[in-house]
């Protein structure tokens, strides 16, 4: 039946009216369908004539109540096209639907038109593409012009594939998750399970979507063989952070472990998701070969291990002939692909970009780089804060091997949300590709180890060396137990133990070996923190250690090196004089103006134990890396003391030559730290980011604190998203307080003001002086009031300027207040403090 | 030959001492325990060459040098810094200044105090007293500049 069009029932509804006037119809009872509806035909007005409204509304009722009886076709498009008329889009849109569900035979092109449209905008996008191919279909024989629904279509199939992509999450947990987690870290380094259990689950409540927390908590889980657990915790990283490969390669090998189909449907899925991921874990693609293999899907696994095989030398592929030649002849096994892996439900995340970032995640899937990209851009405008908008941008730059573009985008990211680890994981990846950039890669995945990548543990000891990679390898393991690079982590243990046990089995019998190895399981069972750990844990604590470290580097390390270099050979010659001299330098005791070097260098360790043990740390000098070749130098040098002696007495030759040796010896064994070591280690651990966008958020959360809007803030100098953050000698949580208290007081005093500005300037200087990189911000405002300098320092420490002035002091940094020069603000206050150099 | 003569600023005595040990004729060690000291030294006449220490913890707060609004510790840690800074304009230009401080981790900072000392050198971690000893004593002429600073006094 060919229905009737939209101008044609128009016009019988205007002829109708007029007979309607005479004769108000009544419905008679009747419940037979087709009696309702030539009971409602008959209120409709004549062609011509105006609608009425009230007989437009008697016939939509009984035309409704005509559909309880099963209305024909024709009598639910009279019904919806009476609601149109009425102005009743929902109920229109129910009975066009309700039309198109039956046959549809009788929908004109328009009502498809308008029904695509409306599933579109219901986000029903696949019964939205059926509507249009139905619209196309009826226009098939016309001249319409139809080609654009053919991108319409491409549009709605990435609107439906966005629909389904998981919010990211879009910031970086708060300092005080990421601290539980540091907690939880060291405490699980020191083989206290319940305590890091306890920080990780605090973390967890502080932050619920924060990966690393989840991750560490899962491992965890799994170490102590709570399985149902630890899938819960992975599920938990994967629904914040689809892509994070430390949680899909532990998750997939829990789940193949359950005994369930479906379990290992999705751990199969899980993994070639991971290997996907990251093309450089080449161990993933085999893994991930030999699971399809058990699976009995010979064909799949042959399709995996055939990628493998292409990536790795000739040697490595060898050992794969045999299960090659064995799945080669399987062939098509019976077995059936499993589903792929859902992806999971996403932490709600309300950001207005992010919308366009999930489109942008379809178009980049699709390789579809130009519109992933145009997206990205748009979402990045839209919300400035959404880190994962540029993450991924970095990641199609990165594909299209535009590696700089990458760099800058997945820097805007971290300056979007600091402590951001995927980020910083992606960000020193990137850097590693570059050979000349490893200092800076390292340091990257030095902020991703802060920010708590398990990740970056691996490749930090990767980078490292003797006892401190063996530190870091075990405490991968120990943190990731089923993470992608935990096979790897392991071989380099073992290969690490085996090499220090070569070196032990070179130096002495076997039977002495057994009992080193004995004492050493022992002592490390009791063993102490290394500095570092320590000051990890403590980042504040790196202030009060700075000088003291600065003074075993200044007196044993440097004037050791200048004292000793060469001694040996100086000792051959004059030997009485030289060992005199030496032993002076050496070993002078306290009472004297000069201690010697070994006095000061075992003062200065002594003074390190202390401020360790003030923080219940018991510190274990000797297996830590950075430490012990100062440790065992100092040991050398202070058995010099009876040997010099000797030869100052007129030793034999055997006895000279025997002390210059040792002499040596020592030398080299305090030139292998360095005090460039030893400030690189506190830099890395006691800097802090300094970012325009770090600061303006600040004052974001001081003012929310204080339930105040944030007045607008002018910045002018700091480093902007893309460009490399400055770094300030001082541990995050004294920075925090320093500008918190800036801020509050700043708001404070501009409250009442009517247009309240803030300016915020920065600059990296040098000292004019001493050369030292120092910053200097200048926050000015427009408050009234006087504030001056000589206030700000006689304060008392709980109005806040006391803190800050106490603070930049005790790290030798000063505040000031002076006029403005910029005549929109009153004054401004200055603040320096000593910065790290540039990487 | 004239001895050269080398004013050697410490807080001990461990330079000055070594060195004398090994410049036997070569050189005139004159020490100076604080920036007033080696100031008073100046007086007594021109020197080719300044070694300076730079941490000086061994002496009282009151007889160190500089912004006293940076803290004890600060100025104490820096004193060398301090020390050169008081003496610069003292110093004839390109007068070899070498400071116990290893700028290789940042050789702008370097660069930046050049602008006040020219002849200023930093001090390699690991470097020997004689190897200390032969770059104080190859100082320049008066009249002539320092050689090219690609001599490796860069890296310090």
């Amino acid at each position: 039946m060919r229905r009737a069009s939209p101008g044609l029932t128009l016009a019988l509804l205007a002829a109708l009216a007029a007979a309607q006037e005479a004769s108000a119809p009544c419905p008679d009872g009747s419940e037979d369908a087709a009696a309702l509806s030539r009971q409602a035909m008959s209120l409709l007005p004549r062609a011509g004539a105006p609608p009425q409204r009230s007989a437009t509304e008697l016939a939509r009722r009984l035309l409704r109540r005509g559909r309880r009886w099963g209305a024909t076709e024709h009598d639910v498009l009279l019904a919806a096209d009476l609601a149109a008329q009425a102005g009743d889009s929902d109920e229109w849109g129910e009975l066009l639907a309700e039309a198109a569900d039956r046959e549809g035979g009788a929908l004109a092109p328009l009502d498809w038109l308008l029904l695509a449209r409306r599933d579109e905008a219901r986000g029903d996008y696949a019964s939205a593409r059926g509507r249009y191919e139905r619209f196309v279909k009826s226009l098939e024989r016309t001249d319409e012009d139809t080609r654009w629904v053919g991108p319409r279509l491409k549009q709605l199939d990435v609107a439906a594939r966005a629909a389904s992509v998981a919010a990211p999450s879009a910031s970086a947990p708060p300092p005080e998750a990421r601290l539980a987690l540091a907690d939880g870290r060291s405490a699980l380094a020191r083989g206290d399970r319940k305590a890091s259990r306890e920080k990780f689950e605090q973390a967890l409540r502080i932050a619920p979507g924060y990966t690393d927390a989840a991750l560490a908590l899962g491992a965890l889980d799994a170490r102590e063989g709570r399985t149902a657990e630890a899938i819960q915790m992975y599920r938990r990283a994967l629904a914040a952070e689809p892509d994070r490969t430390e949680a899909l390669v532990p998750l997939s090998q829990l789940l193949w472990d359950e005994p369930d189909r479906a379990a290992k449907e999705e751990s199969l899925a899980l993994l070639d998701r991971a290997a996907a991921l990251r093309p450089d874990l080449k161990p993933l693609l085999r893994q991930s070969a030999e699971r399809w293999a058990q699976w009995g899907d010979a064909s799949e696994a042959l399709k995996r291990l055939d990628a493998w095989r292409e990536r790795v030398p000739i040697a490595e592929r060898a050992e794969t002939d045999h299960l090659r030649a064995e799945l080669a002849q399987r062939g098509r096994a019976a077995a059936p692909a499993p589903t792929p892996a859902p992806v999971p439900a996403a932490a709600a995340a309300v950001s207005p970009a992010l919308d366009e970032w999930k489109q942008a995640s379809v178009y980049a899937a699709q390789h579809d780089d130009e519109r992933a990209l145009e997206r990205l851009a748009i979402a990045e405008k839209l919300d400035g804060s959404f880190a994962a908008a540029p993450e991924l941008a970095a990641d199609v730059h990165e594909r299209r091997g535009d590696l700089a573009a990458a760099e800058a985008a997945l820097r805007r990211s971290l300056a979007a949300a600091p402590g951001r680890s995927s980020a910083h994981e992606k960000l020193a990846l990137l850097l590693s590709r570059d050979p000349k950039r490893g200092t800076e890669a390292a340091e990257e995945w030095t902020r991703a180890e802060q920010a708590g990548s398990s990740e970056a543990i691996f490749y930090l000891a990767k980078t490292a060396s003797g006892g401190r990679a063996r530190e870091l390898y075990a405490r991968y393991l120990a943190e990731a137990p089923g993470g992608a690079h935990a096979a790897e982590a392991r071989a380099s243990l073992a290969a690490l133990e085996r090499r220090r046990r070569g070196a032990l089995l070179l130096g002495g019998a076997a039977a002495a070996l057994a009992a080193l190895v004995a004492g050493v399981v022992a002592y490390r069972r009791r063993s102490g923190w290394t500095v570092e750990a320590w000051l990890r844990e403590r980042p504040a604590r790196a202030h009060a250690a700075r000088p003291v470290l600065g003074r075993l580097q200044h007196e044993v390390l440097k004037h050791g090196g200048l004292l000793l270099r060469g001694a040996g050979g100086r000792l051959a010659a004059s030997p009485a004089e030289t060992a005199e001299m030496l032993s002076g330098r050496l070993f002078a005791g306290d009472g004297v103006k000069t201690r010697g070097l070994v006095a000061e260098g075992r003062r200065a360790l002594a003074d390190l134990e202390a401020l360790a043990r003030a923080d219940g740390r018991r510190l274990n000098l000797d297996r830590d890396a950075l430490f012990s070749p100062v440790v065992r130098g100092l040991a050398a040098v202070g058995a010099l003391e009876d040997p010099l002696r000797r030869v100052r007495a007129g030793a034999s030759d055997a006895a000279l030559a025997r002390a210059t040796e040792r002499l040596d010896r020592a030398a080299e064994l305090l030139n292998e730290t360095t005090g460039r070591d030893i400030e690189t280690m506190l830099d890395s651990i006691a800097t802090v980011g300094v970012r325009a966008q770090d600061l303006c958020d600040l004052l974001e959360r001081v003012a929310s604190e204080k339930s105040v809007a944030a007045p607008p803030v002018a910045i002018t100098g700091l480093p902007g998203p893309g460009q490399p953050a400055w770094r300030a000698r001082m541990a995050s949580a004294d920075w925090e307080t320093i500008w918190r208290n800036v801020f509050a007081n700043t708001l404070t005093a501009l409250s009442g003001v009517r247009e309240p500005r803030v300016g915020l300037f920065g600059e990296l200087v040098r000292d004019r002086v001493t050369g030292e990189p120092s910053l200097r911000f200048a926050v000015a405002d427009n408050a009234p009031g006087k504030l001056t300098t000589e206030m700000i320092r006689e304060r008392s420490a709980d109005r806040g300027w006391g803190v800050v002035a106490e603070l930049l002091h005790s790290h030798g940094g000063r505040i000031a207040v002076s006029p403005s020069v910029d005549p929109r603000y009153a004054k401004r206050i200055i603040i320096e403090l000593s910065a790290a150099p540039a990487p | 030959m004239r001895r050269a003569r080398i004013l050697v600023v410490e807080d001990g005595f461990e330079y000055s001492r070594a060195l004398e040990r090994i410049a036997e004729d070569r050189a005139e060690l004159v020490r100076a325990e604080d920036a007033e000291e080696a100031g008073r030294a100046l007086d007594g006449g021109a020197f080719d060459a300044v070694l300076l220490d730079v941490a000086f913890d061994r002496i009282p707060e009151e007889r160190l040098v500089g912004d006293r609004g940076r803290g004890t510790e600060h100025l104490a840690r820096l004193q060398g810094f301090y020390i050169a800074d008081a003496l610069a304009p003292r110093l004839p230009p390109y007068t070899r200044v070498v400071m116990a401080y290893d700028f290789s981790g940042d050789p702008e900072r370097l660069e930046a105090l050049r602008e006040r000392l020219p002849g200023l050198e930093g001090l390699r971690e690991g470097t020997g007293m004689e190897e200390l000893l032969a770059r104080l004593l190859a100082t320049p002429s008066r009249e002539s500049p320092l050689p090219p600073r690609a001599g490796g006094e860069g890296a310090g």
